[in-house]
């Protein structure tokens, strides 16, 4: 079905997410910020929740992402 | 507390007959469709990532290293994170290509296949170091376990019952097409297993050792040491190293590329693994601190990579040890099978196919099984061979890094795949090379000489002391800053410095998407037929006939297939599907070989056009700003045309059809794809003639055209107008708009019918009169006749009843003639243009008076014919003298008593132009232009239906002529009035 062309694109994905999430994961795992969360006396947890946060951030920025490929009928052979 | 050997080898034999049975039951369909494809299973066939390293080794690794271990799961998480941009692209490529591996990748963008060799065979020398690992960990596990030195013999055993494993399931279909349903089940199920073993033991250590989370916190706060010991690694110069390690190895490893991209069920199954992997991983990686501090905990004395035994044996539980062991064999397992099945492909395609193509008598599909076959058991004794050659001289997590920097070697090239379309294959190649040899310098010779093999380090030790003292980093940073930077230097100088070869542009326009040019030339075979010919020369006729075939199925195309477009397509589809088979450079070579294009490169309009919105259609989700609206338009403008009402034809400068919307596919029943592409002359009859002749037509732009479709007439009105570019001289083709008019001549044929009858019924009382007079004539002679009169008199009474009688049937037959609807040449639904004869029209005028005098109002007129006999026209009789009959009954009803009406003809070129001539009332000139349209009378209710004369012009028209109103004529008394209707209309013998 067509939509006006001041709509957003079909897929309703936004690559600037992407870019987002690699911004956020550059920050907690190379930068500084490691050494904060790896410091004495921090929950020895601390580093697996601030993973779960990336792996959040991914499954939101995802959302409304397709796969485009030519012939294809999205089932296995 | 020890195991004894004997239970734990049926173990693993009891473990790998139950994965042989979930494969099994995959391949053969008894587990649904529906699981095997779930986007989970898919992730957990992904979890192949996690190996004997990950699930012994990382608690080795998180002693010696901290929290660094971690950096191994979350490079994963980075590079699934760039799913959109990363992993979907080469998705794509691999399944719209049909590549199986990062050679087969590389081979094909670069169009070489010294690339791929060489690829093939550095993966070949990265794997193997992480296949000795697995065999290594499982001897090893064993040994803890039975705390003796197990034979070697079990590694040897082991080793060949997965080769029979990755036989059955990863090498068992004729075709590599074929997705391995069985083995992407084992491989989740592995994953699952080593998942819940390795949380079962973390579990075990939380509650068994500790009693809880609180009391490993209090462990834990007593000794402070051991959590500063595991933060210290993530400050340590190694991290940032190891994180784009991990990250490349997360898509490049042989066996992630295998399962991420070349079994892949559904592609859009990546989007739920992009997260749903690292939150796999992170359930693995949690348990290991756990695991670890309990083991400190417990001090217990197995080495640390093995602590996940130890605690499982501290447990004194026999079952979960074995519980911990057949995890361990999972890992490991998985990992063998997919890694030789991957490499398999990779070596004959890249190795064994190009040294040496298989004799086309052969059966090439059971030549490439049992080649794949071969390599499979070749590449497990290597693994095993290296196993023993390296013995104990390296850690798990060592062994396993070797390879990860081997593959991070691949980087830059998959830059140039994915974003990089100016990088050449002397770039790739020169990089690679380059990486490869600082690999070798910096990390396998040190292996070599701490194995003895080697007396010197070749520098490496004091280059590695150097660089530790300059910037704090380890060996892993070393090697992987100095291969990358070599190969990235490389490849980027080399690129540019060197000219990509058509092929390379074309390959690199592909992956890049940014080419919007269909690939120029026509197939020289013909026909499918003369495709499965010319490729039975390399393939075999099985093979060429099997191929063939399912190009077209994939296509959708039919074997008679001649489209020289279509046959283009089928050429690439079948490249493409012989990529699968024998991987791209040999698919190229044989299809170039075999079916060669036409010399002179040619591109139709309609070809441009097509590929260019099915590119679009691909990159939809991709556009975004302007180039989405702009698309959205595209979009709207080809919605506007698809669903026109009307037929609307686009054809080229060459004829070939390039649109073809909805209407015109309901009118003809040609489907859009039948006809795109196809030259206007070739498309099916009576197409080909009705748009070719009208094409051919330079003179009118509208015409009126019958057809026979099927048992039925139609008839149709053709628009033409040209498409020209005004940026450009060319032309831009036509375009043709077809309306359906077979509605509106029926309808019109009703009314004609219909108004004859209403004539009829005006007639009637004339009619009664005039049948009423011989009667009368009739009944008087018969009752005067009398048995006395003579002979004679009775013969003239019997001629004047005679005569009589004559007049009534004449007049009879004029009213049945009138009425009917002319079947004789014409249908129910109007006039059937191939059926039309010469008529003489001065008998028609006649026979028109004839009617028209029955009315009694047009008694008193007198009607004068004044055509010659030699006036013929080619048409319908019975429908032209309707027409007369129309035009003289509107001249009586305007004329006076006493008024003549009068009938001639003139020669106009190959026209005769038919006068009617009466002095009535006339026409003012304001209503002139209306009376023609239908229901249009100046008559009194009741008088007329004001169909005659819409209905004469109709008929005029369908003849090909044409009716109109001419200048007033002189009267008589010298004055002009009245009205002269012009029925101009084709002579017999110049029309059809």
């Amino acid at each position: 079905m067509w939509r006006s062309p001041s709509s957003t694109p079909q897929s309703g994905f936004h690559y600037d997410r992407v870019v987002l999430v690699l911004l956020a994961s550059l920050l907690a795992l190379s930068t500084p910020v490691v050494a904060w969360w790896s410091r004495d006396g921090v929950a020895w947890y601390l580093p697996y929740l601030i993973w779960l946060g990336l792996i959040a951030m991914i499954a939101l920025a995802l959302r409304g992402f397709r796969v485009d490929i030519e012939d294809e009928d999205d089932n296995p052979r | 507390m020890s195991l004894e050997l004997g239970p734990l080898f049926a173990a693993i034999v009891a473990y790998l007959t139950l994965l042989f049975l979930v494969a099994y039951a995959g391949d053969r369909g008894w587990l649904p469709e529906r699981l095997i494809a779930h986007p989970l299973t898919y992730t957990l066939s992904l979890g192949v990532y996690a190996t004997s390293w990950t699930y012994y080794g990382s608690v080795g690794f998180a002693q010696s290293q901290g929290y660094l271990f971690l950096t191994i799961y979350l490079g994963v998480t980075v590079a699934f994170a760039l799913t959109p941009i990363l992993l979907a692209p080469i998705l794509r490529l691999t399944r719209e290509y049909q590549l199986h591996s990062p050679a087969d990748l590389f081979a094909f963008r670069y169009r070489s296949q010294a690339a791929g060799v060489l690829v093939t065979l550095f993966m070949l020398a990265g794997a193997l170091p992480y296949i000795a690992l697995q065999i290594r960990a499982v001897t090893e596990s064993l040994g803890i376990l039975t705390q003796e030195a197990p034979p070697r013999v079990l590694a040897l055993g082991f080793c060949v019952t997965l080769t029979v494993f990755a036989i059955l399931f990863g090498a068992r279909h004729v075709s590599p097409r074929e997705k391995h349903l069985g083995l992407v089940g084992a491989i989740a199920f592995e994953s699952l297993v080593k998942l819940a073993a390795l949380l079962g033991v973390a579990g075990y250590a939380l509650f068994g050792v500790f009693d809880g989370p609180t009391g490993m916190q209090t462990w834990l706060d007593a000794n402070p040491e051991a959590l500063r010991a595991m933060t210290r690694g993530a400050l340590e110069g190694e991290w940032f190293t190891l994180l784009v390690l991990a990250f490349a190895a997360s898509f490049l490893l042989p066996r992630q590329f295998h399962m991420l991209f070349a079994e892949s069920l559904r592609p859009n199954a990546l989007r739920t693994a992009a997260w749903a992997l690292p939150l796999f991983l992170l359930l693995l990686a949690i348990a290991v601190p756990p695991v670890l501090w309990a083991a400190q905990a417990a001090a217990l004395p197995t080495p640390p990579d093995y602590h996940v035994l130890g605690i499982a044996l501290h447990s004194g539980e026999p079952w979960l040890a074995l519980v911990a062991f057949i995890g361990g064999v999972s890992a490991a397992s998985a990992m063998l099978i997919v890694t030789t099945l991957a490499l398999s492909s990779m070596c004959l395609n890249h190795l064994l196919l190009p040294a040496s193509y298989p004799d086309p008598q052969l059966n090439v599909y059971r030549w490439v099984l049992w080649g794949r076959r071969l390599l499979i058991a070749l590449i497990v004794a290597a693994g095993y061979g290296f196993t023993l050659l390296l013995e104990k001289h390296e850690g798990l997590v060592q062994l396993g890094l070797l390879s990860f920097v081997a593959v991070a070697q691949f980087l830059p090239g998959i830059v140039g795949v994915i974003y990089w379309p100016r990088a050449t294959r002397a770039g790739f190649i020169g990089g690679l090379v380059g990486g490869a040899g600082v690999w070798v310098w910096a990390l396998i010779l040190p292996l070599l000489h701490n194995a003895g093999l080697t007396l010197h380090d070749f520098g490496v030790g004091a280059a590695l002391a150097e660089w530790q003292t300059m910037t704090g980093g380890g060996k892993w940073s070393f090697a992987t800053f100095w291969s990358l930077a070599m190969n990235a230097t490389l490849f980027a100088t080399l690129s540019l410095a060197t000219r990509p070869s058509a092929a390379e542009v074309e390959a690199a326009g592909a992956c890049c998407r940014n080419s919007l040019l269909p690939p120029m030339g026509f197939v020289e075979a013909a026909t499918p037929a003369q495709f499965v010919n010319q490729l039975s020369r390399i393939l075999g006729a099985d093979t060429a006939q099997l191929e063939v075939h399912n190009a077209l199925a994939d296509l959708g195309l039919d074997p008679g297939e001649t489209r020289p477009s279509e046959l283009r397509r089928l050429r690439d589809r079948i490249e493409r599907n012989l990529s699968g088979l024998i991987g791209p450079q040999l698919a190229r070579m044989v299809v170039e070989q075999r079916l060669a294009l036409s010399g002179a490169p040619n591109r139709t309009l309609a070809d441009t056009m097509r590929f260019m919105e099915d590119k679009l259609e691909q990159s939809r989700s991709q556009l975004r700003g302007l180039a989405a609206e702009l698309d959205q338009l595209r979009r709207y403008h080809r919605e506007v045309l698809q669903h026109l009402p009307l037929g609307a034809v686009a054809v080229g400068a060459g004829r070939e059809v390039v649109l073809w919307n909805n209407a015109i596919s309901d009118i003809s029943g040609i489907s859009r794809f039948q006809a795109l592409s196809q030259p206007v002359d070739t498309l099916p009859e009576p197409w080909d003639g009705l748009l070719g002749d009208f094409l051919d037509d330079a003179d009118s732009e509208r015409v009126k055209r019958q057809v026979r479709i099927g048992q039925q007439q139609r008839w149709f009105t053709l628009h033409k107008a040209s498409i020209s570019d005004e940026r450009e001289d060319d032309t831009g083709g036509e375009v043709i708009l077809i309306e359906d008019l077979t509605g509106v001549q029926t309808l019109e044929a009703e009314l004609a019918h219909s108004e004859r009858l209403a004539s009829i019924g005006r007639l009637a009382a004339g009619v009664a009169h005039e049948i009423g007079n011989p009667l009368t004539g009739i009944s008087s002679t018969a009752q005067l006749m009398s048995p006395d009169d003579g002979p004679d008199a009775i013969r003239e009474s019997a001629d004047m009843i005679v005569e009589q009688s004559r007049r009534i049937r004449d007049i009879v037959q004029t009213l049945v003639n009138f009425a009917h609807a002319g079947r004789t040449a014409s249908t129910d639904r109007g006039p059937d243009l191939n059926a039309f004869r010469p008529v003489a029209m001065t008998g028609c005028v006649d026979e028109a008076m004839r009617l028209v005098s029955l009315s009694r109002d047009a008694k008193q007129i007198e009607f004068r014919n004044h055509v010659d006999t030699g006036v013929r026209v080619q048409g319908d009789r019975q429908r032209l003298c309707q027409v007369l009959v129309n035009l003289l009954s509107n001249a009586a009803d305007a004329s006076q008593p006493g008024d003549q009406v009068e009938i001639s003809a003139d020669a106009d070129a190959d026209h005769w132009v038919l006068r009617v001539r009466d002095h009535g009332h006339g026409i003012p000139d304001d209503i002139r232009e209306h009376i023609f349209e239908p229901f249009f009378t100046t008559k009194d209710p009741g008088q007329g239906t004001g169909l005659g004369l819409p209905l004469a012009f109709s008929i005029v028209r369908d003849h090909g002529g044409s009716l109109s109103i001419g200048d007033p004529p002189v009267a008589p008394d010298g004055n002009a009035r009245g009205i002269e209707f012009r029925i101009r209309l084709p002579a017999a013998g110049l029309t059809s």
